[in-house]
């Protein structure tokens, strides 16, 4: 009995080994050949943007079939600790996305000689301003841009519109008319996750700008601080449209994802969300008529948060150089960046990208543009201070009504030198 | 090989003794360096002495959410062994002396504790989602509006809420340990006390429970290290951030936000993280030693 089971282990091993040396040696050979394409890894930081990664890839990958690139999604909330520890590790992708200049790990990956300078391989002559501060360390570039706009725009339910008669406003005050009309039907003015930090930002930002457009430009010059009464009347207003119900009556406890489903599921009849969210939402509930709009200011005009998205960084410790410099090269064309609009559906940042999408149309339709108020938290960051992080742990708190607006700024200030 | 000769058991010891240092004896050593340092995780790290123990408990911001989240784990430690752990020792006892139903009893409890934290989390927002979830779905179906909740939404109601969910989840093991034990009292010893005409709770108080001192003290050690350790569920119900007001925050999500930070959460900070855990471990520590040795003299006597 004993011995039958030792031969059969023994027969099985054997077995293992033949398989295994088999596998090995072809794997031998692949690699071995001369015309195999050089591989390149990529990786990105949300599963939001894989479907453009995707196909611009393969687009890339037709063209240039001396590469093969691949790609991994990462989770945005452990991308960076991923990303050191790869660095560290000396395991990095070829080319991999950061967020830029708007917050501190591109610099310090800079300063680690982490990643590649680009300045002389990328032609960035056609790229707003803007978009290439994005990418820009101590005059050097690090970073492909990104092909689109960040903004944020009110989504509406057409179709609940006309039912009950409504229209879409054309100053703040009819805004606030229209959240009172919708909040007489039954149905939820406006969806809220009121438990997820970046969901206030974007809810709250599109209302300062609509309240506070002066406040935002002085700001951006330094020149005014946080703790501005005008800041504090636009958190006020938030709270406000909480306690009259105007985001439902359990909004603290929903995410993101319960906010767009509340919507897209016609329980709302608008969201304040971001323009990379517009495919989202249309994918969710096809069937849906959505339009999009941005909250006017007390005047009637329509102002635009505007924060420019970011591309990819090459790792300074890649193998293949030449392949990853011409990849990023690639993905600052005009023909990379309009694949990624196509596909995610977002609005354009480059001249030359154009959109025929409906809902971006009417998301972009705006007077002016302003800036993004996470963008100044950083932008005035004292040395040390840490004010983007306190406004992504208490905004919660400022809508629950455990800390006063008053005394939620003030702790943003502590942490900000202008 | 002489040594090994003269001391065999050190061949048995060694091998756990190598693992047990690389896997928790160095990466202790390494946090408590790392405490010492400001450092993102990349780069170059900055000696800063006892700088991020100052902070973690002087910094009027940073202390308020560290010791909130403290007084979440300590809360816990309280309804683990105030709340679930009678209920897991009344379920094991019933299983023992077979109530009716007793076999599908024990399944149904023990189930939830095969299925990942994660999963349960998941189930639990099923549930309890304030515009998706079940409970407000029938509440509004049956015209009863006022009962409508956030749920995890609300401070008020998210920590009893949560400690239900991680009860269900979880009251198998502990159960368990009860059930062994109860096993192991010898059937003599219930049959005089039956015999003498001891009632069932008589023989409960005064047979079962003290039998049963070596797997309280297991229970409470264990129970204790699972109620300071939560991750997974608060992280599912509240997202990292603990909930609304943080009523759902515990040590190791505080932790959590400063060591992985991430492209949510700002930037990483690897130092105070570290001080965070080196905080956290001494506290357990401390608590499970005491528990340990108090319960051991009450064995012992």
């Amino acid at each position: 009995m004993m011995h039958t089971m030792v031969r059969k282990l023994a027969l099985t091993l054997a077995m293992l080994l033949v398989l295994g040396g088999t596998a090995f040696a072809s794997g031998s050979q692949e690699s071995g050949g001369s015309d195999e394409p050089t591989t390149l890894l990529v990786w990105e930081h949300t599963p939001q943007f894989e479907a453009p990664l995707a196909a611009t890839l393969e687009n890339f990958m037709a063209q240039n079939p001396d590469i093969r690139v691949e790609y991994e999604i990462k989770t945005p909330d452990q991308y960076y600790a991923l990303l050191s520890t790869a660095i560290q590790a000396g395991e990095a992708p070829d080319l991999f996305w950061t967020n830029g200049t708007a917050t501190t790990d591109l610099p310090n990956l800079v300063r680690q000689g982490a990643v590649m300078d680009l300045t002389d391989e990328l032609d960035l002559s056609d790229y707003p301003q803007l978009a290439v501060d994005m990418t820009t360390v101590d005059g050097s570039v690090y970073l492909t841009p990104g092909a689109t706009i960040g903004t944020r725009a009110v989504y509406y339910n057409k179709d609940m519109f006309d039912e009950f008669g409504l229209s879409v406003p054309e100053t703040f005050g009819e805004f606030e008319q229209l959240l009172a009309d919708l909040s007489q039907e039954d149905v939820i003015p406006v969806s809220l996750g009121g438990r997820f930090t970046w969901s206030i930002l974007f809810h709250f930002e599109p209302i300062l700008a609509a309240m506070a457009p002066d406040w935002i430009a002085e700001a951006t010059a330094g020149e005014a601080p946080v703790t501005d009464p005008r800041v504090e009347a636009a958190l006020d207003k938030m709270i406000e449209w909480g306690e009259a119900g105007y985001y439902g009556d359990g909004y603290l406890g929903m995410d993101e994802g319960g906010q767009l489903l509340a919507f897209s599921r016609g329980d709302a009849a608008m969201t304040i969300t971001g323009s990379w969210n517009a495919a989202t939402l249309q994918q969710n509930n096809p069937e849906m008529n959505i339009g999009a709009f941005q909250i006017p200011t007390r005047d009637g005009r329509e102002p635009m948060v505007v924060t420019f998205a970011t591309g990819f960084s090459v790792y300074s410790g890649t193998e293949h150089p030449e392949e990853a410099i011409r990849l990023a090269q690639y993905l600052t064309s005009v023909e990379s960046q309009q694949i990624w609009v196509d596909q995610l559906g977002d609005v354009p940042g480059l001249p030359g990208v154009t959109t025929d999408d409906r809902l971006v149309s009417e998301i972009v339709d705006n007077d002016f543009q302003v800036n993004s108020f996470y963008t100044i938290l950083g932008q005035y960051a004292a040395d040390g201070g840490t004010p983007t992080r306190i406004w992504e742990e208490d905004n919660v708190r400022v809508l629950s009504g455990s800390l006063s607006p008053a005394a939620f700024l003030e702790s943003l200030d502590a942490e900000m030198e202008m | 090989m002489k040594l090994l000769q003269n001391r065999p058991y050190i061949g048995f010891v060694l091998p756990g003794f190598v693992l047990y240092t690389a896997f928790m004896i160095v990466p202790l050593l390494v946090a408590i360096y790392y405490s010492f340092f400001d450092w993102s995780g990349l780069g170059p790290m900055t000696f800063v002495g006892i700088d991020n123990y100052r902070t973690l408990f002087t910094n009027p911001r940073l202390s308020s959410v560290f010791w909130n989240a403290l007084g979440n784990n300590a809360k816990m430690v309280l309804a683990v062994l105030c709340i679930i752990m009678p209920i897991q020792l009344l379920i094991a006892y019933s299983i023992d002396i077979k109530v009716r139903g007793y076999r599908a009893f024990q399944l149904i409890v023990f189930l939830p504790y095969v299925i990942s934290p994660t999963i349960i989390g998941f189930f639990a927002l099923l549930v309890f989602d304030p515009n998706l979830g079940i409970l407000n779905t029938i509440f509004d179906a049956l015209n009863l509006e006022q009962f409508r909740s956030a749920w995890f939404g609300n401070p008020d109601i998210a920590f009893p809420l949560m400690v239900g969910v991680i009860a269900w989840q979880g009251i198998g093991a502990g159960m368990l340990i009860f059930l062994a034990n109860l096993k192991e009292i010898p059937r003599e010893i219930i049959e005089a006390s039956i015999i003498d005409g001891a009632s069932r709770w008589r023989r409960f108080i005064h047979i079962v429970v003290p039998s049963l001192l070596p797997s309280f003290t297991n229970n409470i050690v264990l129970g204790t290290i699972w109620a300071m350790v939560q991750f997974d569920i608060p992280y599912i119900v509240g997202g990292s951030q603990g909930g609304v007001d943080n009523s759902v925050d515990f040590m190791n999500l505080f932790f959590y936000r400063f060591a992985f930070g991430g492209a949510y959460f700002g930037e990483t900070s690897m130092g105070f993280g570290a001080t965070i855990s080196v905080v956290l471990f001494f506290i357990i520590l401390l608590v499970a030693v005491g528990q340990i040795a108090f319960l051991r003299r009450y064995e012992n006597r």
